[in-house]
């Protein structure tokens, strides 16, 4: 009776092991999604060292989570809607942003991601925060950003205001 | 021919008062006890304190009540249901009453509201009310939620479209 508890709970953990190693090496779009936002988090937020070689390659870099067709639209408070199209209006818009403010730090809260059944794209909601050293108030938007899967990779193909009640 | 007996010496009172005679048993209990408690805050109920007046007079201010999150885990959400909606993650959560489904067409005129042209009965209202605003089409995995005090400056009550993501659950009472 104990071997054949002990042969279970092997085969248990064994089960385990391997759906861990699977998710792990082949991670499913949500986690993959999440990563990258993530990595777009850092990419955004910067201090006020940054130099300027820093500055362009990681704008660069940023840009390169973004499809190139990409359509932003944010309220930015004391400023117009801003409405970018495409990648060159994004790029203008991070390196302005980047002489403007002394330092950004942004941060996502609550995440929520839905892939669509194709597996091909998705949605997340995500409350914005970006803090910058003007000592003004935080900028917080919930947003909604859409991602495409274009050659293997999910890129963010639009993202724009999404309000809890509109 | 003799005989012994071992006689097991009881407990001391206060240990079988910690921990009961069987304390295997005891922390079984606690375990169990802790995972349904657990369970129940962190998925099934969350509990809230309404504040402000646009539920009025059916939650009043500072009323306590508890959010029911699988009450849309077999059917989505309905018409006259009070629902909890995210605004800030699920610290600040909107209460509101659900009264357009996903495909209606939602409006106010001279304070009543119409859902598909149709005046709605709406036997929890109390308070009179003068809104108009032109009817919004309701998309799918959406609902239109407003609250119960209309007699409030439309401008002031926060109502309109809402993602069926958002809904977290239903008032319990």
């Amino acid at each position: 009776m104990r071997s054949r508890i002990a042969l279970i709970m092997w085969v248990l953990a064994a089960a385990l092991a391997v759906y861990l190693a699977w998710t792990w090496l082949l991670p499913g779009p949500e986690k993959i999604i999440r990563k990258r936002l993530a990595e777009m988090r850092e990419l955004v937020s910067f201090s006020s060292n940054e130099g300027p070689l820093a500055k362009l390659a990681n704008s660069e870099k940023l840009l390169g989570y973004f499809t190139p067709d990409i359509e932003i639209r944010i309220n930015i408070p004391g400023r117009q809607d801003l409405s970018l199209s495409g990648r060159e209006d994004l790029r203008q818009a991070i390196l302005g942003a980047r002489s403007q403010v002394d330092s950004i730090h942004m941060e996502f809260h609550d995440i929520r991601v839905m892939v669509d059944a194709t597996k091909t794209s998705a949605t997340t909601l995500v409350t914005v925060r970006a803090d910058g050293a003007t000592g003004g108030e935080p900028f917080v938007e919930r947003m909604r950003i859409y991602f495409t899967k274009t050659d293997g990779k999910w890129l963010v193909s639009a993202a724009n205001r999404a309000p809890v009640v509109r | 021919m003799t005989s012994s007996t071992t006689q097991a010496h009881p407990s001391p009172w206060w240990l079988v008062v910690a921990v009961g005679r069987n304390p295997r048993r005891t922390v079984v209990r606690i375990l169990v006890l802790l995972a349904v408690i657990v369970f129940t805050w962190k998925f099934a109920f969350l509990p809230i304190r309404v504040q402000g007046i646009s539920m009025m007079p059916t939650y009043l201010n500072n009323q306590v009540n508890v959010i029911n999150r699988l009450a849309y885990v077999l059917h989505p959400p309905k018409r006259g249901d009070v629902v909890g909606i995210r605004y800030d993650g699920e610290k600040v959560l909107l209460l509101k009453r659900i009264v357009g489904l996903p495909g209606d067409t939602v409006g106010f005129r001279g304070g009543r509201l119409y859902v598909n042209g149709q005046l709605l009965d709406e036997p929890y209202l109390k308070l009179p009310s003068n809104w108009s605003s032109p009817p919004e089409k309701v998309g799918l995995g959406e609902y239109y939620v407003v609250g119960d005090n209309r007699s409030m400056n439309e401008i002031d009550h926060t109502h309109g479209i809402v993602d069926r993501a958002d809904i977290l659950g239903k008032t319990l009472r």
